[in-house]
């Protein structure tokens, strides 16, 4: 049922654009059959790299957000408390202010160094959450919040210190999918599926450790490994995210947490419901963008963020 | 044989409760208890037990070998917990949370499932199967979790008040299939109780702890007395002997 309400979405996000392809064309193209190398070239060029990259950004980041909550045991957590967003804003701001405002140039793009500072700002929110061998979890939000703002002070010094050259980072911050292009979607699928491995090898485990540290220590597990090995590889998949389409908010905090509502914590049902949901969700969201404001757009952080609001 | 045995051992919590034990041990097939005063520190012996918390000094021996030794998973195919409370912020089924006893042994085959089933059905659990564990009440959680100790199967159960919140009829067939874990099938059983008179009726041995030391140790007989209950709990009370057990039972002074 997932498989065919995703292919049937694919054809709706592809059909509809600054031009409307029909519905017919779209088929006629998926099935290598069109006579309107117009439509193709929009089809495969543009279209399509876009729609299938937002599916796979909402699946990992709603599949994120439902381990982040079952593992910290906050059914309202997101994925970004721990620094991810600041710390990718902060990179962002630091590269182009040394590109475009000292004209230094650099080994890397942009997108590498979101991600470098995503990584660099969870690290640092973990050492200092860090209490001997545990991470308790208020210590963790805690120390999330901290990292955030000292990031988020930097970056904020630096755009109002140079805001003509910056303005256009905080546009890309607030996060799009149109510069998404084929070959970003092998990293993203290669994330995707690393997630739900994780979540299918350690299904029982990482069930236990939402329970509780003390049962699941009473069960023989260490509940600071499973904590560990999960939100290593969701932070990860969702710094990727970040580099390669910014901060979208609100799909990791409100899809899995409407997903388990159905499945409950069961985490084959929680992941493969977050996973479909989040795409479809997300693959909304930026036809929304794209559509209502054609030829122009609004960030797909401000369209999910807009949603979220709707749901508290 | 004793299966586990506590030798000098010091514990505290940041210094301001100071636990001292020179000597506790469990044979095969024994069922002690542990009574004593709120803030005595039995559960902090359980938690030193489980390695939830780590002594300062001293010993604690499982089958001859010091517990900090053992793999978590090997550790808890030998000792199970019925903790004191337990919640969850998420809605697991009561199914959920029994086979997790299972996890030490790794396997989620048919087997196991037999053997979940067949504990759920002593202790009359198996009418909560699909039920979210959170809408029980607190006498159906405790039953839920003394199951979910019993399908682990293991030599030692450690068990925390777990049936402070049960009714007198599951009480009575609770402490006794306990009771029967350990006489037919040979598991020993560390129990705390504030039921003054169920340690005493159900119990091999008894420890008496106050302020984080054992005060008295011994058999119900010989320590259940008015003299030792007025100094540890302060009440004042009448000891009678049970008509057909002969063990003491108190009964308390208007
Ligand atoms: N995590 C902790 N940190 C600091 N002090 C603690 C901690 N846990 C327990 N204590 C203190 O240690 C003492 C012993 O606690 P413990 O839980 O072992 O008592 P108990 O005998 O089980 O009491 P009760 O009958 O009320 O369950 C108490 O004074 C308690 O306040
Ligand atoms: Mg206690």
């Amino acid at each position: 049922m997932g498989i065919v309400f995703i292919i049937l979405s694919i054809i709706l996000f592809t059909s509809l654009g600054t031009v409307k392809i029909p519905f017919k064309n779209v088929i006629l193209a998926f099935a290598n059959n069109s006579d309107n190398p117009l439509y193709d070239r929009i089809i495969f060029n543009l279209r399509l790299p876009r729609v299938i990259g937002t599916l796979l950004i909402g699946a990992i980041l709603a599949i994120a957000g439902n381990d982040f909550q079952m593992i910290i045991k906050n059914p309202l957590a997101d994925p970004f408390i721990i620094g991810i967003s600041s710390g990718a804003s902060f990179g962002a701001v630091i590269y182009t202010a040394l590109k475009s405002v000292y004209g230094i140039d650099l080994p890397f793009g942009i997108e590498t160094f979101a991600f470098i500072f995503a990584l660099i700002a969870t690290i640092i929110t973990f050492s200092l959450a860090k209490e001997g061998k545990k991470i308790p979890v208020v210590s963790l939000i805690l120390s999330g919040v901290i990292v955030g703002f000292v990031f988020n002070s930097i970056s904020t010094l630096f755009t109002v210190l140079f805001w003509q050259n910056l303005l256009h980072v905080n546009f890309w911050l607030m996060g799009s999918t149109g510069n998404i292009v084929w070959n970003d979607l092998i990293i993203l699928t290669i994330f995707l599926v690393l997630q739900i491995a994780v979540n299918f090898i350690f299904k029982k485990h990482i069930e236990v450790v939402a329970m509780g540290d003390e049962i699941s220590i009473f069960s023989g597990i260490n509940p600071e490994k499973i904590k560990l090995i999960v939100l290593t590889i969701n932070v990860f998949a969702v710094s990727v995210v970040v580099s390669k389409a910014g901060i979208i908010g609100f799909v990791g905090l409100i899809i899995p947490h409407l997903v388990r509502k159905i499945t409950g914590p069961n985490i084959y049902y929680s992941t493969i419901g977050s996973m479909i949901y989040g795409g479809i969700f997300l693959g909304f969201a930026d036809l929304f963008s794209r559509y209502l404001f054609r030829p122009t757009e609004l960030p797909i952080g401000v369209t999910t963020s807009l949603v979220g609001l709707l749901f508290l | 044989m004793k299966l586990l045995e506590i030798k000098n051992l010091m514990f505290s919590y940041n210094n301001h409760f100071n636990l001292e034990i020179e000597y506790l041990y469990l044979e095969k097939g024994e069922f002690v208890s542990i009574i004593g005063p709120n803030g005595s520190g039995k559960t902090t012996v359980l938690k030193l037990l489980t390695l939830l918390e780590k002594k300062k000094s001293g010993e604690i021996i499982l089958f001859d070998k010091e517990i900090e030794n053992y793999s978590k998973k090997e550790l808890f195919k030998k000792i199970s917990v019925v903790p004191q409370e337990f919640f969850t912020s998420f809605d697991f089924t009561v199914e959920d949370i029994i086979s997790t006893g299972r996890i030490p042994y790794e396997t989620l085959f048919s087997k196991d499932e037999d053997i979940i089933i067949k504990t759920m059905k002593k202790t009359n659990t198996l009418k909560f199967k699909e039920r979210v564990y959170n809408t029980l009440s607190g006498g159906e959680k405790q039953r839920v979790m003394l199951t979910r100790a019993l399908v682990q199967n293991t030599d030692i159960l450690l068990l925390d008040e777990f049936v402070s919140q049960i009714d007198p009829g599951y009480t009575q067939q609770l402490v006794r299939m306990v009771k029967e874990e350990s006489v037919k099938n040979n598991k020993s059983v560390l129990s705390i109780f504030h039921d003054v008179n169920l340690a005493s009726l159900y119990s091999d041995r008894i420890y008496i702890f106050k302020e984080g030391k054992i005060k008295y140790s011994g058999k119900p007989e010989e320590i259940i007395t008015e003299k030792i209950m007025k100094e540890i709990f302060d009440i004042d009370c009448i000891i009678t002997e049970h008509p057909t057990k002969k063990k003491p039972q108190v009964i308390f002074e208007y």
